[in-house]
């Protein structure tokens, strides 16, 4: 599905005197293509409220150009969340484009009802294949997935004329044993006589380093 | 009484350090990039290891077995401090503990295999244990990816 957005083009003004009227400064390029825009951001909020990374967006122009685009990047503030600017990329129409597409997992494996943890190690795959047929999401269904079992790129449904441009081997979804509290205590116990050296002499070379899990 | 394992470089170039400053926000370490959820520094500050531990602690006991977490921190700057009731002067003191320069913005922990309302008691917890303000945030996701 194409999503539509309205775009104005921009000189080099400041853009934060854009963002501060309401705008945000984007840009689209490509093979031929090279344009400064801007957006409103509250129509720009609504359409990301309902898009993915690999949605096809048609961005209209007051002067009745249009740009087929893609996504390349969106720029957040760390704080605030603004979003500050958004790069579009127009691929050539007639050659088939490579393209992250988000991975969405749904339904409850069995493995976590048994008490195992869910991990997503794979946000994105990526994929090649002409641009109509580029999907916006892919899902991964984790109903049958037990304890230690994983979901691999090459188990991933692609609709037809899609392949996939990565290795089958990479790990999307995997269902971890449950950790034991108790190795945990262990693993502190064991650390307590060469911590109290650190702490004693300031720069032990043997640094207890606590495990991150 | 419960053993702690304490952060620090295994090896360091010099023994001390300048105070640096910590203007700005985090360039690098801003998003969520690991887990579900992230606690966020929203100002800058020191975070010492015992704290980090503190922080490590809390969220292995709270969060128990069903999750992961993730610490983008390590306190690599060695702070010293000259002994009570000496004289100015002789010299830079001791290093007497290690810090994590943290910028507004830097994600300090992540979260994974939880539920919001998990992640946001333990970020509750965690920021008890924290010297500077934080909020929970979650990984970057458009609409039509939740």
């Amino acid at each position: 599905m194409a999503y539509e957005l309205q775009a104005q083009k921009r000189e080099r003004t400041n853009p934060r005197a854009l963002r501060r009227s309401g705008r945000v400064p984007a840009v689209v390029y490509g093979p031929g293509v090279h344009e400064l825009l801007s957006l409103d951001r509250k129509e720009l909020e609504r359409l990301f409220a309902k898009i993915t990374h690999s949605s096809r967006i048609t961005l209209k122009l007051d002067s009745g150009e249009e740009y087929h685009t893609f996504i390349k990047e969106i720029q957040f503030h760390p704080l605030t969340d603004e979003i500050l600017h958004v790069d579009f990329y127009q691929p050539p129409a007639d050659r088939p484009v490579t393209m992250e597409v988000p991975i969405h997992i749904h339904g409850e494996a069995k493995g976590r009802k048994a008490g195992g943890v869910v991990e997503q190690i794979l946000e994105t795959v990526e994929v090649r294949g002409p641009i109509e047929a580029i999907p916006e999401l892919i899902e991964v269904d984790l109903t049958d997935l037990d304890v230690g079992q994983s979901i691999h790129t090459g188990d991933l449904q692609l609709p037809e004329g899609v392949e996939l441009h990565t290795s089958p081997d990479l790990v999307v979804v995997t269902v971890l044993a449950p950790r034991k509290v108790e190795e945990v205590a262990a693993v502190e116990e064991e650390a307590a006589p060469a911590a109290a050296e650190g702490g004693a002499e300031g720069e032990s070379e043997s640094a207890p380093a606590a495990g991150s899990e | 009484m419960r053993a702690v394992s304490l952060l620090f470089p295994k090896r360091t170039k010099y023994r001390k350090m300048h105070r640096g400053r910590r203007k700005g926000i985090a360039q690098a370490g801003n998003e969520v990039a690991f887990g579900e959820y992230g606690i966020q520094a929203v100002e800058p500050g020191w975070v010492t290891a015992q704290q980090i531990e503190a922080c490590r602690t809390t969220l292995v006991r709270e969060l128990e077995r069903n999750a992961r977490i993730w610490i983008r921190i390590f306190p690599d700057k060695p702070i010293t401090k000259k002994p009570a009731e000496t004289r100015m002067g002789k010299g830079k003191g001791d290093v007497d503990h290690w810090v994590a320069v943290v910028r507004s913005g830097h994600i300090m922990f992540e979260l994974g295999g939880i539920t919001r309302e998990q992640a946001e008691r333990a970020h509750q917890l965690v920021s008890y244990k924290l010297p500077i303000r934080t909020r929970l945030r979650e990984r970057l996701r458009l609409g039509g990816e939740r």
